[in-house]
């Protein structure tokens, strides 16, 4: 047996780097808690659905927030004028007119009528392409492209094209975004609500598997008590253990989240699965997708830490 | 080392179990706790080794009064102590070596430093073969060398071993008493707590006698 004593105190971590490793490289020895119990089972599996549903709730809000703000980037630079034909005039003089008009407005980078077939191609994905659109009367559609930060008087503008011919109308898509825009916004913040509900309840039920494994593991936590184990020495176990269920679940969750993102891409881009175009997640988005597990993880090892810590000391 | 005066114990709201219980243990001193099953020796153990707090009375280890010793101080007292259970207490997902090794590793010492003593330990106590395997594969007379070989692999300042050869042959228990004795020459107090009055006989160690709750003493 050695000469020296055991009371020597554990060497001081001088900061959180040396904290950081030593919890790390700890991981590989064989730990003091009991590797995998049926709490620890059922939590990993809990921790996967939680993670899973979190993943698809944020990748959700980044593909709603990506949209909005492409629709936005896309209409605010451009406007749509809609010619109806009319008895007393012929669609190409309705057409010049409105052109006349746009050439003399300040601000207007491009405005070019789009043929017929560009007009049906726009109706494809809701009516099809079969040929019956053909005899369907369709107003023609003079797209214009504004100059970057322009400013046009609007209500003015639609005045002035109104007055050039009849059947002429401005639609500035400003209604249309607007009531899009508030759908996205709604739709992220129930992102949002969905994530705090998770981070809530995933957090509850850590609370609960870590107390139903310390009771499972009494024996272990009173015999390291009683072999001189400081509360951090117990802690700092038990969080370790939790840590690396926590990991294992949200590891398993977002490989889930992920295959079912691709699989939407896929699908999406396949066309025809959704009514509407489903964009999915882009190559930058799903770093952010990581952010959730990392979360579940650190919320799992905090409510692990915060429990046995409460019940070490109702220990003597 | 030890000091009780007029430590009295109950659990909870029951009747007190230890009534009026006055000692003192020198340090390097050898003693036996004999009585009848059921007199209180385990509780009075549990109140040595820091696992409950008296319901009266004044205790002292090394020095500290337990009654006004901060909690977070008490692992220190206990790193100084060697439990040997009555039931072992061993953990099953730890090897024996592992088990054996456990106050080592809890005092925050390096593997690289302790495992060719924990080995040399293991192999007096005759577990050299059996180091890695688990507790449940153990006998119960294996099963109490490698809870002896946990209390004493530390070298505590004081070493409380409740019924240590109640599981082992003879021939064991007399090994294991050269053990005891052996710690308790290089400086460690021993109290042994035993029904084996062949044990008790084979030394001049004085006597702890607990009976219905109260301590007499004999030289």
């Amino acid at each position: 047996m050695s000469d020296e004593r055991t009371e020597q105190a554990p060497r001081q971590e001088t900061n959180w780097i040396d904290r950081l490793i030593k919890f790390v490289s700890q991981g590989s020895r064989t730990g003091i808690m009991p590797p995998a119990d049926i709490t620890g089972a059922t939590l990993v599996l809990v921790v996967a659905a939680m993670c899973y549903l979190a993943c698809l709730a944020l990748g959700a809000m980044i593909t709603v927030t990506s949209s909005a703000s492409d629709w936005t980037a896309q209409l605010e630079g451009a406007l749509t004028i809609q010619v109806k034909p009319q008895n007393d005039i012929t669609l190409e003089d309705q057409i010049g007119a409105a052109l006349s008009v746009l050439d003399g407005t300040t601000g207007v980078a491009q405005a070019q009528a789009l043929s017929n077939e560009d007009v049906r191609a726009l109706l494809d994905p809701w009516l099809g392409e079969s040929q019956d659109s053909e005899d369907l009367p369709l107003p023609s559609l003079i797209d214009v492209q504004l100059e970057p930060g322009a400013i046009i008087d609007m209500a003015r503008l639609a005045e002035r094209l109104a007055a050039a011919a009849p059947g002429i109308e401005l639609d500035t898509h400003r209604q249309w975004l607007g009531e899009l825009l508030s759908a996205a916004r709604s739709a992220t913040w129930l992102s949002i609500g969905i994530l705090v509900l998770i981070a809530l309840t995933t957090g509850a039920i850590v609370v609960f598997a870590t107390q139903a494994s310390l009771a499972a593991n009494h024996e272990t936590v009173e015999v390291l008590h009683l072999v001189g184990a400081q509360d951090e020495f117990v802690a700092n176990e038990i969080q370790r253990h939790f840590f690396q269920l926590g990991l294992r679940g949200g590891a398993s969750g977002l490989g889930a989240a992920v295959i079912t993102f691709v699989l939407i891409s896929w699908l999406g881009s396949e066309g025809g699965a959704f009514l509407l175009p489903v964009p999915g997640l882009t190559l930058s988005d799903y770093p952010w997708l990581l952010t959730v597990p990392t979360a579940i993880a650190l919320t799992t090892t905090a409510a692990a830490r915060i429990t046995v810590l409460r019940v070490l000391r109702r220990m003597i | 080392m030890v000091r009780f005066e007029n430590v009295g114990m109950r659990y909870g709201m029951g009747p007190e179990i230890l009534r009026d219980v006055s000692f003192h243990l020198e340090p390097g001193s050898l003693h036996f706790l004999t009585g009848p099953s059921g007199a209180g020796k385990t509780s009075l153990l549990k109140l040595m080794f820091l696992a409950h707090k008296p319901s009266r009375g004044l205790i002292s280890m090394f020095g500290n009064d337990i009654a006004t010793t901060p909690r977070a101080e008490l692992p220190s007292l206990r790193k100084r102590i060697g439990v040997v259970f009555q039931e072992f207490r061993l953990l099953e997902h730890l090897t024996t070596y592992e088990n054996v090794a456990l106050p080592l590793r809890v005092a925050g010492r390096d593997e690289a430093e302790y495992r060719a003593d924990v080995e040399e330990l293991l192999a007096w106590v005759g577990l050299g073969e059996r180091m890695q395997a688990r507790p449940s594969t153990l006998s119960g007379g294996e099963q109490q060398r490698a809870s002896i070989a946990r209390a004493v692999v530390g070298r505590p300042a004081l070493l409380l071993a409740d019924e240590p050869t109640g599981n082992v042959d003879p021939e064991m228990g007399q090994r294991l008493l050269r053990l005891f004795i052996e710690l308790n020459r290089l400086g460690t107090s021993v109290l042994i707590a035993t029904h084996d009055r062949a044990l008790v006989e084979s030394t001049a160690a004085p006597e702890l006698i607990i009976q219905n709750g109260e301590l007499a003493y004999r030289e």
